[in-house]
């Protein structure tokens, strides 16, 4: 990944000739528009190739369903493995946009505006690739929907006192928000979009736009409505993440059965999640050219927040050992130890270096814009927070209470198939997006460009 | 527009609604529309003349449902049982009765087409339901005004639990499930 | 097919038709239909069979020689379940783990379905009609040719049909007929002989001792009548009045036997002789022995005077003082009971061990009380091995002209050097009567094949007093379609299916065969002109079984009017009386000396151990998946076999559990995996018996390897027996890997983890006085405690009577239609037993400590243990694991959709029909009982005829685990509202609990205060695994009382 660092501007003036000047309106149109031009080979490439991926992946779920969950390499007492650990890996990736765009508009950060609609559609695709693994896990996945309590013929209705049903409600909901919350982002943008194309496109986009004029009356509805949502969603970006805790800390494995888990596994979701969004806009804003609207600055916070949530998580790790040991547990201490000499031992020191050590490199001020550096850390860390949920998972089942019982978790090509599968799932998803519709908001940019005849320096 | 907009989503919400709805279908189980057409057995055999016009006791044929979870079927030997001697005055019932008696000199069953079949993980004790004196037409339908049987009950989960809350039966999963 | 719509669909309503279909006149309809379904009445209605209930025939198990007593379960004409016989002097009800899964014999994929006549290497199905025809014309010829050309080798057949084939041989005058059984305990005959001048092994009243000392004798595995055996056993070390018999085993091996004594004294090989008569010398010192004769004294010490304690001790491992303690201890708890001749210390010295033995038992004035010779033993009539080499060397030598062989497997049993198979060639004429195309029969000429036990009538007498009636059960298994029909199986996905190595679902012919009473009788009659009115008058063999009884019973009963009494055999399974012990006399002179003969091979070498497999006995267990499935006991090894190897000699050869050894006697030589154990003698290896199959069928073919291989042809001197302890082998390094299979992980005891408890036998009596209950953990629980409006259905057990035998596992399997999931998924933690007879290994707690944490995933517990030095050897524990159906159970609430949940009953119940597979039940119980259906299942037709009607077939994605068989619980509720009362106590049985040989297994209603299970539970010994979780289990186990830690 050789981009330019943060600091050089791009080669080509924005606007009007002055290189470094901010953009105007024009430029913002212009510039946002040609996200959307026809695609060049190198995108049909990438597209192809991770296609591919995805349909060896759909193969291996196909092999599993057909012949039954042996396929993947669970067992007793590995009764849950890589599905449950990519499950919540990708409902922490699905925090950073909401809190990005709900909890920074709140506070009011203009610097979100730029990058908050490309981190709230990763959180919709993550959503949605999470949304799937439940169901790939389910031994007879066809009936996964009894999980929904429907009126049904026979009388029965999902037990609410699992951490299960939890789950379907916590994601439903919070896919439904943060959809809706998009796409009302979006409705401005789009009608910008009907007015800039002709034909069918003009047709689809107006069709989408809702019949958004831009008047004076919408405008207010639309501040408040936006309001509303946003005020809606920020608390579903704590409880979401604490219900998906809960599976863990409502079971009774050693390990697991802590109160620990929420806070636990939220501040590990906002940290993989803008690990994910450097890893999507840093390319983005490469591939197209959007130095200008995607500074240094925004790198810089988002560091900043890898670097706190980072650190807090360092914390949580300590409070686990500090518990297990603290409990006087036999058994709970006999399962922490296990995950530092045991079988998994290496990828649980990976995970801590790759969440605990890597981030501290953004102690350091030009770490934090040097786009390389935040790169490389990005990547680890999600590799770390995906190791955090299988570390969990995997060693906390296998060195358990029965000791008769305790057996090693091997994967197969299928399970891995089918999680590196998702990976492609996702980033199909997102690059389709970000073809189709602005992958930055024109309109909110636009507020925050600062009138040409003032000084540059707007805030 | 906004008017457009409403009715689009009224319409969503309410197919939504719609499609969660289940057909809870829990009719009273002497209901007397068939809910399958009667299959066409290899013998036509008539409930009604037996059961209905002679009256012959249902467990007289189908004498295991009194102390077995099967009701079981007649033997060819209990049909002859009478047929030996019994014929049909009607020519074309008549050909019916040759049929049987042709099977009896081959030793060989009738393949009846099973009409009553509940799912392999449901356990249904005949046994417990007549000797709790349920009318075997409770199940199965006026059985005795029917020349070809056809399935009138439902046998659905939901049709054997409201009845087997409406008289206190076991409402216990294992009960049929084990 | 939609999955849950397919559990139970399995078998009962289609399979049923399907067979009532077959048993009538109709040519079975194999599977039917998606669409519609055909269903057959019966054209004339079989008696006894109502079409949903089960009948019960009482007949006899012929798994081995013991010919325990079972009840065979029909349903729908076809046998679901064997079930000891509780009337049955022999067993008393329980059976092993072979008995239970015997049942597959009759069921076997691999069975022969009918005559089959060789051509070249290939088999061509004949009638039975010209397969006979064929045999007559050979046995004519031979008999042409002059006597003695035709020669009979079968299994031991006390009964009938003995009789019958012995009557047969002489009328076509042929040899007398071999009656071949690989354990034969020769030894002990021999010995009865030269001391009592008795030819028998008499019966062990291990019940009436109050001191047992066996040397050698694994009477708990194999030994004579191990179920019987392991019944007296338990009823005479069970703790009572706070006294229970003192239990002393000397082996060089830690076999269950030694696991289940209260002290094991670790001998060396081959010194059970030496070992018995200086305990003899040492009793006759003491001067303490009951008044003899003075001349028998005399013989006594005459026959003792000679050895040399110190030398002995030397020579046997055993230090002095030991010896001197054993003396006083068996003096001390009179009436007390010495055992020798178990088979991995007959052979060498084995007759004088026995001889030594014998005397021992009279000095202590056992014979008699404990050692009874008027119910001997009918091993006692089978044939030696020495007379099995002589006809092996007339068919060598060509004198045998049409050979039958029935039942037995010598070409696999009998030493290679032997050379059974070569003999072979050099008959004419083989034919096999035998049901499988084992060794034996595969290098027949023609074979035809017998029905099964269960499908036969027949008579077998165990012992004196007991004569056992086998009647047909079943019709001879009919043609079978698959269970499921795989949709890989259209031709246009073969492809697919032969890349996933899945095999096409099978069908299975039908049986059309001819019972062998049958055929003798037809060809008898064939070949002896004038005979149908004599000896061949019977018209069948059951005409022929009849009038044989008759002529018994008026010899046992004279007023009773026969029928009666037949009637009433057949609804017992046999006729027994007590048969008073014969007083038997001390002959004078006996001789008998300490001195083993040397064993062969050289004498730095390690002895080898030949150890009779609990699991497939001499081999014939081998093609029964389920014997496969169930760990051993004592390795816990699931399909294979190993060399046993001293964890000294392992760390000097480098060598670890799974690397494959070359072992090589002066007579051959196998290549097996090693098992490195922490308890063996240092100065011996031991093989298992049983596997090492090169036919046989799917299950056999290719698992294991036999120690037969290894051991020398000749017999022993003194009794024409086997040489079992033969030989010295010399191990060598191949350098190749083969992972043993094993379900278990980690099976250190960790004490800090309250999972396998004891107690000391002061503190057991202690609390027995006290009988004060025990406080089970009772933390409190969020939600508002259950109430059980009729029942609360609860199971002890006792780990203090668990022999950790099997029986239950196998128990298990049949009755609740658990699937076999094959060597890699069992080594893989996917077994789908549903209850396990897990060992573990006991170093009291400092040695916990040391390997409680450092335990590591993977293997088997003892593999790790042997890395590390031993602190001293652990002691084996045998702990039952099943579902605890706890009141607060961790698997109920995060169910997501209901499929586990607590009945008003108590149980903890699975519906599968309702299970969606998310697996975090598995997870949430700390017992790890839950279990998975990774894949689904096959029943290779016609095994699939074995799964019981009333419990459903569970399909890929469904959880499942031990329901308490509440299907059994079911009928007996209804069984009880039919007489219109409640379940008695002790009316429900669970399977495992029924076929428990030391009823271990308590299983009842905890809400009536009267029952058994709930006085047990309250036992002063009961605890609760993992009790401080406050799941509230309703099982309680019992600790085991450590009576004394082996030395």
């Amino acid at each position: 990944m050789s981009a330019p660092s943060g600091t050089e501007r791009p080669a080509r003036p924005i606007a009007g000739g002055a290189v470094g000047a901010s953009p105007t309106f024009a430029d913002v149109n212009r510039d946002v528009l040609r996200t959307l031009d026809f695609p060049g080979s190198a995108y049909f490439g990438w597209m192809s190739l991770i296609a591919l991926i995805l349909a060896t992946g759909i193969g291996c779920w196909v092999l599993q369903v057909y012949f039954g969950m042996g396929m993947a390499g669970k067992r007793n007492p590995q009764m849950w493995a890589m599905y449950i650990t990519t499950f919540v890996f990708w409902i922490g990736i699905g925090h950073a946009g909401t809190l990005i765009s709900a909890i920074l508009y709140l506070f009011r950060a203009k610097w979100r505006t730029s990058i908050y609609r490309g981190s709230e559609a990763m959180t919709i695709f993550a959503v949605m690739t999470a949304g799937l693994f439940p169901v790939i896990h389910a031994g007879r996945m066809w009936y996964a929907y009894w999980l929904i309590p429907y009126p049904s013929e026979r009388f029965l209705w999902p037990n609410f006192r699992s951490p299960l049903v939890w789950d379907v409600f916590a994601i439903s909901t919070y896919l439904t928000i943060s959809m809706v919350f998009f796409i009302v982002g979006l409705v401005p943008d789009i009608a910008a979009l009907r007015d800039a194309n002709t034909g069918w496109k003009r047709f689809i986009y107006g069709l989408l736009a809702m019949g958004w004029q831009g008047s004076d009356r919408q405008w207010r509805h639309y501040r408040r409505a936006y309001g509303l949502f946003a005020a809606l969603a920020t608390p579903l970006v704590v409880s979401v993440h604490s219900v998906v805790s809960w599976d863990f800390a409502m079971a009774l494995v050693p390990g697991w059965h802590s109160t620990l888990f929420a806070p636990f596994f939220v501040d590990g979701a906002i940290f993989s999640g803008f690990a994910m969004v450097l890893v999507l806009l840093i390319p983005m804003r490469r591939y197209f050219n959007l130095y200008a609207y995607i500074t240094d600055r925004h790198l810089d916070n988002m560091a900043k927040l890898i670097l706190v949530t980072g650190l807090v998580l360092t914390y949580f790790y300590a409070c686990e050992g500090f518990t297990s040991w603290y409990s006087g547990e036999p058994i709970e201490r006999a399962s922490y130890l296990f995950k530092w000499v045991g079988a998994y031992a290496p990828w649980w020191w990976l995970q801590l270096f790759c969440n605990s050590v890597a981030p501290l490199v953004f102690f350091w001020r030009p770490a934090r814009t040097h786009v390389p550096t935040l790169y490389v850390v990005s990547i680890l860390v999600l590799i770390g927070m995906w190791f955090e949920r299988f570390n969990i998972i995997v060693p906390g089942l296998a060195h358990g209470f029965y000791p008769y019982t305790f057996g090693t978790y091997i994967p197969t090509l299928v399970d891995s198939g089918i999680v590196i599968g998702s990976f492609a799932w996702f980033l199909i998803l997102f690059m389709g997006f970000i073809k189709v519709m602005p992958s930055m908001s024109i309109v909110e940019v636009k507020e925050t460009i600062p009138h040409p005849v003032r000084d540059g320096h707007a805030h | 527009m906004q008017v457009r907009v409403r009715e689009l989503l009224v319409g969503l919400i309410l197919s939504i609604a719609a499609m969660l709805l289940p057909g809870t279908d829990v009719t009273p189980a002497s209901a007397q529309t068939p809910i399958a057409p009667a299959p066409k057995q290899p013998i036509l055999f008539s409930h009604k003349i037996h059961a209905g016009d002679f009256k012959i006791d249902c467990q007289y044929c189908h004498a295991d449902a009194r102390r077995s979870s099967y009701a079981g079927l007649p033997s060819v030997k209990r049909c002859m049982g009478c047929h030996q001697i019994v014929a049909s005055k009607d020519a074309e019932l008549q050909k019916e009765v040759e049929k049987l008696r042709a099977l009896w000199k081959e030793a060989r069953p009738v393949e009846w087409v099973r009409i009553h079949k509940l799912a392999g993980f449901v356990y249904f004790p005949h046994k417990r339901h007549v000797q709790k004196g349920l009318a075997c037409q409770q199940c199965h339908g006026e059985v005795q005004t029917m020349t070809e049987v056809a399935q009138v009950a439902p046998l659905t989960m939901g049709w054997c639990v409201s009845c087997h809350a409406e008289r206190q039966g076991p409402l216990d999963c294992v009960v049929c499930h084990h | 097919m939609r999955d849950g719509r397919r559990a139970g669909e399995g078998m009962d309503r289609r399979g049923f038709f399907r067979i009532v279909g077959a048993s009538s006149a109709a040519a079975a309809a194999a599977g039917c239909g998606k669409t519609t379904e055909a269903i057959l009445p019966y054209v004339i209605p079989a008696e006894h069979i109502v079409p949903g209930a089960a009948t019960w025939f009482a007949t006899v198990c012929r798994e081995c020689p013991a010919g325990c007593g079972v009840l065979a379960k029909s349903r729908e004409g076809r046998i679901v379940k064997l079930e000891g016989n509780p009337d049955h002097p022999v067993n008393r009800g329980a059976l092993c783990a072979r008995g239970q899964a015997s049942l597959l014999s009759t069921y076997d994929p691999d069975r022969l379905p009918g005559p089959r006549v060789r051509e070249g290497d290939a088999w061509r199905p004949v009638l039975v009609a010209d397969a006979q025809k064929l045999l007559v014309e050979k046995l004519a010829a031979a008999r042409q040719a002059g006597t003695g050309r035709i020669a009979m080798l079968t299994q031991l057949e006390t009964g009938s049909l003995g009789r019958l084939a012995d009557e047969w041989l002489k009328a076509v005058g042929g040899r007398p007929r071999v009656a071949y059984e690989t354990f034969a305990h020769e030894d002990l005959r021999a010995a009865s002989l030269a001391v009592f001048g008795v030819d028998a092994i008499p019966y062990h009243a291990f019940e009436d001792a109050k001191t047992i000392l066996s040397l050698g004798v694994d009477f708990l595995e194999t030994w004579v009548s191990p179920v019987g055996y392991a019944g007296a056993f338990r009823r005479a070390h069970a703790l009572r009045e706070e006294h229970s018999a003192r239990v002393i085993h000397v082996e060089p091996r830690y076999s269950m036997t030694a696991a289940n004594a209260d002290e094991w004294i670790r001998s060396l090989p081959g010194a059970e002789g030496a070992i018995a008569l200086t305990l003899l010398r040492l009793v006759l010192e003491s001067r303490q022995i009951p008044a003899l004769p003075a001349k028998e004294v005399a013989a006594l010490v005459a026959a003792a005077g000679a050895v040399d304690v110190e030398a002995v001790a030397k020579q046997s491992g055993v230090p002095v003082s030991k010896l001197k303690s054993l003396a006083e201890a068996l003096v001390k708890g009179a009436p007390s009971l010495v055992v020798s001749g178990g088979v991995a210390a007959s052979g060498s010295g084995g007759v004088d061990a026995a001889i030594s033995v014998n005397l021992l038992n009279y000095a202590l004035g056992n014979v008699g009380r404990t050692v009874r010779f008027g119910p001997s033993s009918s091993l006692s009539r089978a044939s030696r091995y020495a007379d099995v080499l002589a006809l092996t060397k007339a068919m060598a030598q060509g004198e045998i002209a049409v050979l039958i062989v029935k039942d037995a497997n010598p070409a696999f049993t009998l030493p290679a050097r032997a050379a059974f198979a070569e003999a072979l060639g050099k008959v004419p004429f083989v034919v096999s009567l035998s049901s499988h195309l084992d060794e034996t029969s595969a290098r027949a000429h023609l074979v035809i094949p017998d029905l099964t036990p269960l499908e036969s009538w027949g008579d077998y007498s165990p012992r004196e007093g007991v004569w056992g009636l086998l009647q047909p059960a079943m019709a001879p298994v009919p043609k079978v379609g698959p269970t499921n029909p795989d949709a890989l199986d259209l031709p246009q996905l073969r492809a697919v299916r032969d890349a996933l190595g899945r095999k096409a679902p099978e069908t299975f012919p039908g049986v059309e065969t001819k019972a062998t009473g049958d055929l003798l009788l037809d060809t008898g009659r064939a070949l002896v002109p004038g005979s149908e009115k004599t000896l061949f008058l019977a018209k069948s063999f059951a005409d022929y079984l009849r009038e044989s009884w008759r002529a018994m019973a008026k010899t046992v009963s004279p007023k009773a009017a026969f029928d009666g009494f037949w009637e009433d055999a057949l609804r017992r399974g046999g006729y027994w009386a007590d048969v008073p012990a014969t007083k038997v006399a001390l002959r004078a002179g006996v001789k008998v000396s300490a001195q083993a003969p040397p064993l062969d091979g050289s004498a730095t070498d390690p002895a080898l151990l030949v150890v009779p497999s609990s699991r497939y006995y001499d081999g014939r267990g081998a093609n029964k998946v389920w014997l496969h499935e169930a760990p051993d006991p004592m390795t816990q090894v699931v399909y294979g076999s190993w060399v046993e190897v001293p964890a000294e000699t392992a760390r000097s050869l480098g060598v670890q559990s799974g690397d494959v050894l070359r072992v090589e006697s002066p007579h051959g030589a196998i290549e097996a995996p090693a098992y490195v154990s922490e308890t063996l003698s240092a100065g011996a290896v031991a093989v298992p018996t049983g596997l090492g199959h090169t036919a046989y069928g799917r299950f056999a073919r290719g698992v294991g390897q036999s120690p037969y291989a290894l051991l020398p042809a000749e017999p022993t001197a003194g009794s024409g027996g086997r040489r079992w302890l033969g030989v010295r082998v010399r191990l060598q390094k191949t350098g190749r890997r083969e992972k043993l299979a094993s379900p278990a992980g980690v099976t250190e005891v960790d004490h800090s983890r309250e999972i396998f408890e004891t107690v000391g036998l002061t503190e057991a009596v202690k609390l027995e006085r006290g009988g004060k209950a025990p406080a089970h953990a009772n933390l409190p629980s969020m939600y508002p405690d259950l109430k059980y409006p009729q029942n609360r259905w609860g199971m002890t057990i006792d780990l203090d009577a668990c022999t950790g035998c099997q029986a239950c596992v196998v128990a298990c399997q049949a009755e609740n239609n658990v699937p076999s999931v094959g060597k890699g998924d069992i080594d893989y933690g996917r077994s789908v037993h549903w209850l396990r007879v897990e060992r573990w290994w006991d170093r009291g707690h400092g040695g916990a400590a040391a390997t409680g944490h450092a335990a590591v995933p993977g293997g088997i517990g003892v593999a790790q243990a042997a890395e590390t030095p031993a602190a001293g050897r652990p002691s084996a524990r045998f702990l039952p694991m099943l579902c605890q159906h706890c009141e607060v159970a961790p698997c109920e609430p995060v169910c997501p959709v209901f499929a586990a949940y607590h009945t008003a009953d108590g149980l903890n119940a699975q519906i599968y029909n309702r299970c969606v597979g998310t697996r975090y039940c598995g997870n949430n119980c700390p017992y790890m009982v839950r279990r998975f259906n990774w894949y689904r299942y096959e029943w290779p037709a016609p095994m699939n005829l074995q799964l019981n009607p009333d419990v459903a077939v569970r399909d890929r994605g469904i959880m499942e685990k031990c329901t308490m068989c509440v299907q059994r619980i079911i009928a007996g509720r209804d069984r009880a509202r039919d007489e219109g009362r409640l379940p008695r106590d002790g009316e429900i049985q669970t399977a495992c609990q029924q076929t428990c040989p030391t009823q271990a297994i308590t299983f009842g209603d905890l809400k009536d205060g009267k029952s058994r299970v709930s006085r047990l539970s309250g036992s002063s010994r009961g605890y609760h695994v993992l009790g401080e979780l406050g799941t509230r289990p309703a099982l309680t186990y019992l600790k085991k009382i450590l009576r004394e830690e082996h030395a």
